[in-house]
């Protein structure tokens, strides 16, 4: 009996300090990576601790192996795009300018009941009332309504809002993710302020196609 | 940054540990298998192998101290009852001697191979 207490006395400061290593956010926001290595943490600990037999050492690799990857995936994922949709996929868009991209549900296996259910736990009861809705990476979905059915800010009283998409982002940690003719537009603009693609943190394009550009804090 | 440092450092410690054990593992079994040697062949010659059998029990718990910490206990626990057949088998002359020495080296080299990453291991 004393050995399971120990053993849980020290498998829970390592657990601490794993998800000290880890960094890690709500579990509402753990993207599926994360979630897997959480669920497989827990399960390891919970083996080694009942099982006195099991070397102690046996469940303190596996877990630090865990805990090691994910953090270096991390890093990897923050540095290269590629990786990062490799290991976390992307961000899709579901409906658009009020229609509904039916193709993409199908991909991501969403049904109806899916998305209206979720437009229910944000208040949206009519499918009509929004304008744009994109499955995250972490497999919730994000919903902008259209203008009108939006609550009420005091620059939509003076000039009240069309509704139209958000911004589309062109530039992402110096990297161009637009396609040819947006890129050929975006380098006459970023030529004109004397930038070049690498300098930008980030561009966005609204509908009105007015570009939005923020620095990296290194450029000058 | 931090965070991979540590990460890179404790993935480090850990290859090094697994090849130290390694290491380890198959320096005791070398041991332990000297000491099966000379029983074996004090008892194939017909000589009095009663000290011989306490250097093995002695040696097997220097053994275990070593080995204990990084294999299960079953591999461990099953060479402790062979060991400990061993003095009585030899002062009832049993036939079976022989087979549980060589039973215990086969356990010992069964733990070693455990730690080794090979692709049967692996898969």
């Amino acid at each position: 009996m004393l050995i399971v207490f120990i053993r849980g006395i020290i498998l829970y400061v390592l657990v601490v300090f794993s998800a000290r290593l880890m960094g890690k956010r709500q579990l509402g926001e753990l993207s599926p990576a994360e979630l897997v290595i959480t669920i497989l943490i827990s399960n390891i600990a919970t083996l080694t601790m009942e099982e006195p037999d099991v070397p102690l050492i046996m469940g303190m690799i596996p877990i630090l192996t865990l805990v090691c990857l994910d953090v270096t995936v991390s890093y990897i994922t923050l540095r290269s795009r590629t990786a990062r949709r490799v290991v976390s996929g992307q961000p899709r868009v579901i409906i658009s300018q009020g229609v509904i991209d039916q193709k993409a549900m199908k991909d991501l296996r969403y049904t109806v009941d899916d998305v209206c259910a979720t437009l229910r736990t944000q208040g949206i009861f009519d499918l009509s009332q929004v304008q744009y809705a994109i499955v995250e990476t972490t497999g919730s979905i994000s919903v902008l309504q259209k203008a009108p059915n939006r609550p009420l800010t005091p620059s939509s009283l003076e000039k009240p809002e069309p509704s139209c998409d958000p911004p589309v982002c062109l530039i992402s940690d110096g990297d161009l993710i637009a396609n040819d003719e947006d890129a050929k537009d975006i380098k006459k603009v970023l030529k004109k302020k004397h930038l070049e693609i690498k300098d930008v943190f980030i561009c966005t394009r609204d509908a009105n196609g007015e570009l939005d550009i923020i620095k990296k804090s290194k450029a000058k | 940054m931090k965070r991979l440092y540590i990460s890179l450092f404790i993935f480090a410690l850990i290859i090094t540990l697994g090849i130290l054990s390694i290491y380890l593992i198959s320096n005791a079994n070398s041991k332990l298998y000297g000491e099966i040697e000379s029983v074996i062949a004090g008892y194939k010659n017909g000589q009095d192998i009663t000290e011989n059998i306490d250097s093995l029990d002695k040696a097997f718990k220097r053994y275990s101290l070593v080995v204990g910490s990084l294999s299960g206990d079953q591999k461990i626990q099953q060479i402790e009852e062979s060991i400990s057949r061993l003095r009585a088998m030899y002062e009832a002359d049993s036939d079976e001697f022989l087979a549980e020495c060589y039973l215990v080296k086969t356990i010992a080299a069964e733990i070693l191979a455990e730690q080794k990453p090979t692709v049967q291991r692996l898969l």
